[in-house]
Order: C-alpha cells, then sequence, then structure tokens
C-alpha cells in the first residue's frame, strides 16, 4: 500500500535529481564573511584589546553550537521514532553537524586563551572570594577539561551519527560531489555490503546511538549552558536553566530548517520531491517548540518573580531595567510573541514569505536571548549605552557565514538527500522492531 | 549501480499488515473488540475488590469527618501528607492519557492506536480521583466550594495570586476537555454497539450517544475535524496542568521545593507515571480479554521506549536538583537534599530512585521491553516509585524546614491509609464499568489502517482505508 512518505520515482532518477552543486559563488560568500568575522575577531582581541571582540564570540558560539548540535540531536530523534515523514529533508538538517569542529576548536580558543575575558569569575578562584562549593565547580583545570570533554562527546557522537545515515546513501550512490570529500566518500564505500544487510545493520547501529545521543546531549548541554552562561553570574543559579538554554538552539534549528527546505526545493530539479505536507509539518514543528520554549521561559521566570528572592531576582532585575530592558523585551516579542501567534495559521506555516519572516523573528529572538543571558552578567549596570555594534554585528556575521559555509561544503559533498531510506525496496522493513542477523520482523504478539 | 523502481505494495508502518498482522477485516475488528464487552467471572471478582477498596475507603472518610482531621497523620507543620501526595499522584496518572491520545495523534505515531483508548479513560478517571483529595484534605468537605469563585454578597473571592486556586481552574478545565475528548472519540464506536445491539433500551442509550451517527462522509469529515481540534486544544494542557500543580510547591519558600525546574519535572513525571498506571492496566487486559493481537509487542515496545526517555528526563531533574542545591550554597537547602538521601527519609528517597531511575533503565534491553510480564511488575515499581517522589517532596520539606525547634517527623496513620486505598478502589471501579460498557481499543481507529472491504477484492482494486 503506498502511503504519501513514498516517492514515485527510480533511484538513478532522484539522484539526477538532486544532484546539483551548490552555486560556488554562495560559498565565497560565506567563506567572505566568516573571514572578515574572523579578521575582526582577531584584531579586537590582538590589536584593539576590546573585552567585546571575546563577548561576541562567546554569545555566538553558544548561539551556532547549539543549533549544529540540536540539529544532530532531531535527527537521532527521528531514528528513535522511526519517523519517515522526513527522509526527503533531513539531510537538509543533518548538514549542520558540519559546524561543529570549528566549534570545537572554538571552544578550545575560549577555555585556553578566552577564559579571562570569557568567565568573571576566573581570576577569583583561590583567592577566597568565592564560596566553597565555586571554588570546587571553578577548578581552572577542572573547568577547562569538563568543558572540552563534554562537548567533544556530544560533537563525536553526533557527527559519528551523521556518518552513518550519510554512509548509506554514499554507498549506494555513484561517486559525485565535491572533490575535497573525495576519500571521505571512498572510505565510506569501502566494505559497503549488500544493501539490505547495511540497510538493518545501520538502523540497528543507530537506534543505540541515538539513545546515547539524546542522554549525552541532555546532560551535556544542561552542564555547559551552567558553565558556559549561568556561571557567569555566579551567584545566580536555576535548575531550569541549562533546559531553557538549549531548548532555545533546538527552536532555531527547526526555524533555520523550514528556510533551508524551501530553498533546496527551488534549488534542486525536482520539486515534488518536497511536499507541501513536510513544509506543513515542519512550520507545525516551529509553532509547537516555539510555544514549548516560551513555556519553559515563562516558567522559570514566573517561580523567581513569585519566590521574589534576592539570589535569583537580581538576574532577572538587571535585565528588566536600564539598557538590557530592550533586549529582554526584544526577546519576549520575537521569539516567543511574533512567532506564536502568527504561527497559528495553517496558511501562515505554509506561506514562504510569512514562515520566513516569523522564522527570522525567532532566530533573531533567540540570539537576543543569548545576548541577554551573557552581556549583562559581564557589564553588570555599570553601562549608559548597550553594548551592541560593530563588534556584535562583525562577529556574528563571521560566525553566520562560517556556519554556513561548513553546512555548503558538507551538501555539496554528500547526497542531499535520504536515498536509501527513499528508494529501497527493504525501507519500510525497519519500520517494526527487526533482529538485525535474520533482518526479519520481530512477533508483532505472542 | 542498480536502478531499482519504487514498489509501492512494501507494507509500511501505517498499514495492518505490519502493525496488525493478525487482524483481517472489519467483521473480525467488530467482533473481537466487542467481545471484551460481555461480564466474565473474573470481572465481577474484579469490580467486588474495587468496591469493597471504596467502601473502606469511604468508610474512613467518614469517620475522619466524625471525628476531625486530627485521625490523619498530620503532624504540624507537615500540613500535607498522604492526601496532597496522593492528590498529585492521580493527577500524575492522569497525564499519560492525553500525552498517548492527542500529542502522538498529534505525531502520528502509530503504536498509539491501540492502548489510547485506555489511557484516555483512565485520565478522566484519575483526575476524578484525584479531585476528591483536595476536599478530603480540607477536614471540612462541605465547604469545598470556598474554592471556587462565584459572587457572592460578601464579595469574597478566593486568593487569585495563590497556585491552589490556579490548580481548580487547570484541573476543572483539563477533567471537561478530557472527558469530551474522550467522548468524541467514542461516538463512532457507539454506533457499532448501537447496530449490534439487541436490547431495545440499551439501543436507545447507545442511539442517544452516539447522537444518530449514520457513518456518512460528512460526519467523518467533521468527526475528524473536531477531534484534531480537541487534541491539538488538549496538547497545551498536559503542559499546564502538572505545571500548576507544580507551582504549588515551587512558588513557597520552602527547601526543596522552590526550584525552577518543578514545571517541566512535573510534567515529565507525570507523563512517565501515567504511562507505568498504562502498562498496570493495558498488559492484564490485552491477555484476558485475547487482545494480544491489537495491543501488541511493538505497540509495548515503543511506549516502554517512551517509559524509557520520560525515565531519564525526570532521572536528569532530580541529578539537577541535587547539583544545584550543593552548587547554590544555599546551607538550609545543602542540608534538605542530604537529609533526604542520606538522613531522616533515605528510604524514600532511595525507593524513588530506585523505581523511577534505576529500574526503568532495564528498558535499554529490547528483550525487557518486549516482555509484558516484566513490563507489567516494572509499572508497579513505578507506580510504587512515583508516589514515593511524591512523598519525598511533600514529606521532608514540611518536616524540615528552616527552623531546627520545628523539626519534626510524620507518620500516617491507618485513616490515611485506607483513604488511599479507597482512592485505587474508586479509580478501577470506574475503569471496570468502562471497559464493560464501552470498547476499551478504539474500533473506528484499528479499521482505519485495515485496508477496507472491496466490491472486486483483487490487487487492482483495493486501496487505502478512508
Amino acid at each position: 500500500m503506498a502511503s504519501s512518505f513514498d516517492i514515485a520515482m527510480t533511484r538513478d532518477q532522484l539522484v539526477k535529481a538532486i544532484d546539483k552543486p551548490v552555486s560556488p559563488r554562495l560559498k565565497q560568500i560565506a567563506l567572505a564573511a566568516a573571514l572578515a568575522g574572523g579578521a575582526l575577531f582577531f584584531y579586537g582581541v590582538l590589536i584593539a584589546k576590546n573585552g567585546r571582540a571575546w563577548h561576541a564570540l562567546h554569545v555566538n558560539w553558544l548561539f551556532w553550537t547549539i543549533i549544529a548540535s540540536a540539529a544532530g540531536m532531531f535527527s537521532a530523534a527521528q531514528r528513535i521514532t522511526t519517523a519517515r515523514w522526513s527522509r526527503s529533508v533531513i539531510r537538509m538538517l543533518e548538514g549542520f553537524v558540519a559546524f561543529l569542529p570549528l566549534a570545537f576548536i572554538i571552544l578550545l580558543g575560549m577555555v585556553l586563551f578566552g577564559k579571562q575575558h570569557l568567565y568573571p569569575w576566573w581570576n577569583l578562584v583561590g583567592t577566597g572570594e568565592l564560596a566553597h562549593e565555586k571554588e570546587i565547580w571553578f577548578a581552572h583545570s577542572f573547568f577547562q577539561w569538563r568543558s572540552v570533554i563534554t562537548f567533544g562527546l556530544i560533537a563525536a557522537l553526533q557527527l559519528w551519527y551523521v556518518w552513518t545515515a550519510v554512509r548509506l546513501d554514499v554507498g549506494v550512490t555513484p561517486e559525485a560531489g565535491a572533490a575535497w570529500a573525495a576519500g571521505i566518500r571512498a572510505k565510506m564505500r569501502a566494505g559497503f555490503g549488500e544493501e539490505r544487510r547495511e540497510l538493518h545493520s545501520t538502523h540497528s547501529q543507530q537506534g543505540m546511538m541515538a539513545v546515547f545521543m539524546a542522554l549525552i546531549f541532555g546532560f551535556g548541554w544542561t552542564m555547559l549552558a551552567w558553565d558556559h552562561s549561568m556561571s557567569l553570574d555566579w551567584h545566580f543559579f536555576s535548575t531550569m536553566y541549562g533546559w531553557q538554554v538549549f531548548m532555545g538552539g533546538w527552536l532555531v534549528a527547526l526555524m533555520f530548517w523550514s528556510g533551508l527546505v524551501r530553498w533546496w526545493k527551488v534549488q534542486l530539479d525536482d520539486q515534488s520531491l518536497i511536499t507541501d505536507k513536510q513544509l506543513h509539518d515542519i512550520g507545525k514543528l516551529c509553532f509547537a517548540f516555539t510555544a514549548f520554549w516560551g513555556y519553559l521561559t515563562f516558567s522559570q521566570y514566573l517561580v523567581i518573580w513569585y519566590a521574589n528572592m534576592a539570589e535569583e531576582t537580581h538576574f532577572f532585575t538587571l535585565r528588566l531595567t536600564g539598557i538590557w530592558k530592550p533586549t529582554t523585551m526584544a526577546v519576549v516579542w520575537l521569539a516567543f510573541a511574533l512567532p506564536f501567534f502568527g504561527l497559528l495559521s495553517v496558511k501562515a506555516k505554509m506561506w514562504t514569505p510569512t514562515m520566513m519572516f516569523f522564522a527570522a523573528c525567532s532566530t533573531v529572538g533567540i540570539w537576543f536571548a543569548r545576548y541577554t543571558e551573557i552581556y549583562p552578567s559581564y557589564h553588570l549596570d555599570r553601562l549608559s549605552n548597550l553594548p551592541l555594534g560593530i563588534w556584535e554585528a562583525g562577529i556574528t556575521i563571521g560566525f553566520a557565514g562560517a556556519f554556513a559555509y561548513c553546512y555548503l561544503q558538507f551538501m555539496d559533498a554528500f547526497p542531499k538527500m535520504r536515498v536509501l531510506l527513499m528508494t529501497s525496496p527493504y525501507r519500510d522493513e525497519v519500520q517494526v522492531p527487526v533482529d538485525p542477523k535474520t533482518m526479519e520482523p520481530l512477533p508483532a504478539h505472542e | 549501480m542498480s536502478s531499482i523502481a519504487y514498489e509501492p505494495k512494501r507494507p509500511n508502518i501505517a498499514t495492518a499488515n505490519v502493525q496488525l498482522p493478525a487482524v483481517k477485516d472489519y467483521e473480525q475488528v467488530d467482533n473481537e473488540i466487542a467481545a471484551t464487552l460481555a461480564p466474565t467471572k473474573a470481572w465481577f471478582a474484579s469490580l467486588l475488590v474495587a468496591i469493597g477498596c471504596l467502601l473502606l475507603g469511604a468508610s474512613a472518610w467518614i469517620y475522619q469527618i466524625h471525628q476531625g482531621l486530627g485521625v490523619a497523620g498530620y503532624n504540624p507543620p507537615v500540613m500535607w501528607g498522604v492526601y496532597i501526595i496522593t492528590f498529585v499522584f492521580w493527577v500524575g496518572i492522569g497525564h499519560a492519557g492525553t500525552l498517548i491520545s492527542a500529542i502522538l495523534y498529534l505525531f502520528r505515531a502509530g503504536f498509539r492506536t491501540t492502548i489510547y483508548r485506555c489511557a484516555e479513560a483512565m485520565t478522566v478517571f484519575a483526575v476524578m480521583t484525584a479531585g476528591l483529595f483536595p476536599i478530603i484534605h480540607i477536614g471540612r468537605p462541605w465547604k469545598f466550594f470556598w474554592l471556587i469563585p462565584y459572587p457572592n454578597w460578601r464579595l469574597l473571592w478566593p486568593n487569585f495570586k495563590s497556585p491552589l486556586v490556579w490548580d481548580v481552574f487547570a484541573i476543572s478545565t483539563y477533567l471537561t476537555i478530557s472527558t469530551t475528548f474522550l467522548f468524541i472519540g467514542l461516538i463512532p464506536d457507539i454506533a457499532v454497539l448501537r447496530d449490534r445491539e439487541k436490547n431495545p433500551i440499551r439501543k436507545a442509550i447507545l442511539s442517544f450517544l452516539s447522537f444518530g451517527w449514520r457513518n456518512s462522509e460528512r460526519e467523518w469529515r467533521h468527526f475528524a475535524r473536531a477531534y484534531l481540534f480537541l487534541a491539538a486544544f488538549s496538547t497545551p494542557l498536559v503542559l499546564s496542568v502538572h505545571s500548576v500543580v507544580s507551582f504549588d510547591f515551587a512558588m513557597a519558600l520552602t527547601p526543596g521545593w522552590h526550584t525552577t525546574i518543578f514545571p517541566p519535572y512535573f510534567v515529565a513525571g507525570a507523563i512517565f507515571s501515567g504511562i507505568g498506571m498504562v502498562f498496570t492496566i493495558i498488559i492484564p487486559i490485552r491477555k484476558w480479554f485475547n487482545l494480544k493481537h491489537y495491543v501488541t509487542l511493538n505497540h509495548l515496545d515503543a511506549a516502554a521506549k517512551l517509559c524509557l526517555f520520560t525515565s531519564m528526563v525526570v532521572g536528569c531533574a532530580y541529578l539537577i536538583e541535587f547539583w544545584i542545591a550543593w552548587y547554590g550554597g544555599v546551607k538550609p537547602e545543602q542540608d534538605y537534599f542530604w537529609n533526604r538521601v542520606f538522613g531522616q527519609w533515605w528510604w524514600a528517597a532511595w525507593i524513588m530512585l530506585t523505581c523511577n531511575m534505576i529500574l526503568p533503565l532495564s528498558l535499554f534491553s529490547q528483550k525487557l521491553r518486549r516482555n509484558p510480564t516484566w513490563l507489567w511488575i516494572l509499572s508497579i515499581f513505578i507506580n510504587i516509585g512515583m508516589w514515593f517522589e511524591r512523598f519525598v517532596i511533600v514529606v521532608p520539606s514540611l518536616s524540615h524546614e528552616y527552623e531546627p525547634w520545628q523539626w519534626t517527623t510524620y507518620s500516617p496513620t491507618w485513616v490515611d491509609y485506607a483513604i488511599l486505598l479507597g482512592s485505587f478502589g474508586w479509580f478501577f471501579m470506574w475503569f471496570l464499568l468502562f471497559v464493560k460498557q464501552l470498547p476499551v481499543i478504539a474500533i473506528a481507529e484499528v479499521k482505519e489502517i485495515i485496508p477496507p472491504r472491496m466490491k472486486h477484492a483483487d490487487g487492482h482494486h483495493a486501496h487505502g482505508g478512508h
């Protein structure tokens, strides 16, 4: 019985339809933006000696890295739920993980070279000014190793997972794609066996990996959010903080995806590969996670506001007064109010201009959320003007360029859709639990 | 490279041949599910036990009303005890029903099809049970209406700033929507029963309840839209209800209570406990009513994954609470958490941690996920663990607040235990009555995934379900 998730074309036709290189001009623009942002950062750090270059780096590292990592996790969630609807579009999200190696290098730079600029407590450790617990938690080596190992583990697992997904498609398609990845593709093809066997063994392996990824993602980002955001105001603590931070990144990953899927639909030769139903489904996910992020954020705020305890309220008082108030209100409007009410209707989710408008609102809103979490902790109420200018804009453009460049290089190198899962005659065998050895479905009942 | 043509007849998850391989046609569905409505000796025996427990609880409550609230185990300042714990427990149980019926419906998760009716009915009866406890807890139940905001001549209103009043709104909304959702979903199934019914009185009642359903295309269109609308409407309620219940605690400046993670942590815990109760109910039902080929091992496997996921979310929240209590450096919080795990209440905390965090890890094993006996045993542990989670939240906090001179202990009395038992009697009485009056598996939704009988049942004419 055919389902709405199936496509009516052969594998060769599909490969032909999606084998369209990304415009070199686009990659050049992305690279130029990345280099310009990088140059501005190094100028700020080495020549102008302006701490805001580090601060802008910090905001953007959190913003872009959580997005990339959330994309990897979303892909794993599709495996856990054995989702079929996303087979033709999930690669367009998986490509985000290409940013993770660069994010790892930037993190190394942050904890090794930026530590005194980025973590206001860094120089207080060992002076007796910090509480006993913070002395232990912020011990320099412990902090550095913790950050590197936690993020390293998240990134490595996600890259490995995407490798297994891409390998299935590379293994059944003719050699094609960007030259830089020819060696990777050859490695993927080496030892690629019979299609049905590969499908089952990979599916089984991914099932286990996805669960561990979920664990590492949840615990890891909770801790990274404490260490790299909450700790900047070391008197403040909130149990919700980590979840609220990484769900913001998750939301933006979906918003990006809603735009990229539309873009790829235009780029690819066969526009029927991406259906309106899929666009609607992604729009619904964007709406749902806007509501969920709003729920987490408001719950955290309400509990703190109601209890009115100084060690908690000072965090919000600072952000709701003075120069920080406009950015905090921007978060409320852009990340929640506008997309929530705007995306209620089917038409708004389906019509590209409205969907892109609300996706842009959400993206800017969550960027401001990261900014508002981090910047006020550095500057407190000492400034008379909002520190939002060339450093922040330039370095954000740099990160956007780097993210886009990594993404486009990835998408240029590997099949843009899950070719095997869309065209294999065995593709639906993995919809029910299967014995990976015999490749037969497990008994449905006793 | 081979060119493999798309072959449209491969099995897929939305069809019965993969999901329900032993279910072949509409008649089989009607006959087998309607057969569950015939009372059996075991059903009568179970109902008798449930009513017995209910009577015991009711007697204890009458005794408490007569003697005063002092017969319960309250020991100031521990003035929230078994009743509030049990209230939160039953509200939590009520969560999985809407998650399974509404949220998984929106996510088009196939495994919900055969378990959602049971979960939905469980939700309604669990919330009905939970609603009794604030009334029992206030000691003078005849004054419960003071919680309801209504115009009165003295212009006295409940304190709208109190989360306890928010509870009244949240839970009454949830009960209304869950009941409506359950009833709307039942309409086509009631029509099936009506058409099979011979007894004229029952037929008239079923006709009334099915709103004269004629199975027309127009009715199905309206039905589908109403169901989708209610599913979307119910979804935020899943989050809001238990979040509001969590505010009863989180808004208070009591060690262990005032923590921002409570809203999502309570929601995750509620879903976890609800899935536990779904297993407790559905596994015996599938065995005793010969429904193993409807509620398949694949469905249990998928539900067990959801159970494992929510267990891990809850576990993550436990660990975050411990960590923040230490990191925050607030001495009373640190003492409270130490007391919780290694002090006065260590046994309760370890029951909670073992049942909710450690034992569910067994569900990483696919063999155990597909073993109904283990799932049922585990579900009992989850029910116990989640009751103790609320015990651990309520009692250690109140018995160990900021002032050491107030530190005390708490022991429930036989009245508390009898009323707790009575709540199970009340819940299961309603559930048992439900399963003998209305289909426990959604007939219409099962039929949706079975190929309909066609005039020419060859491959050329057969096509998808309605």
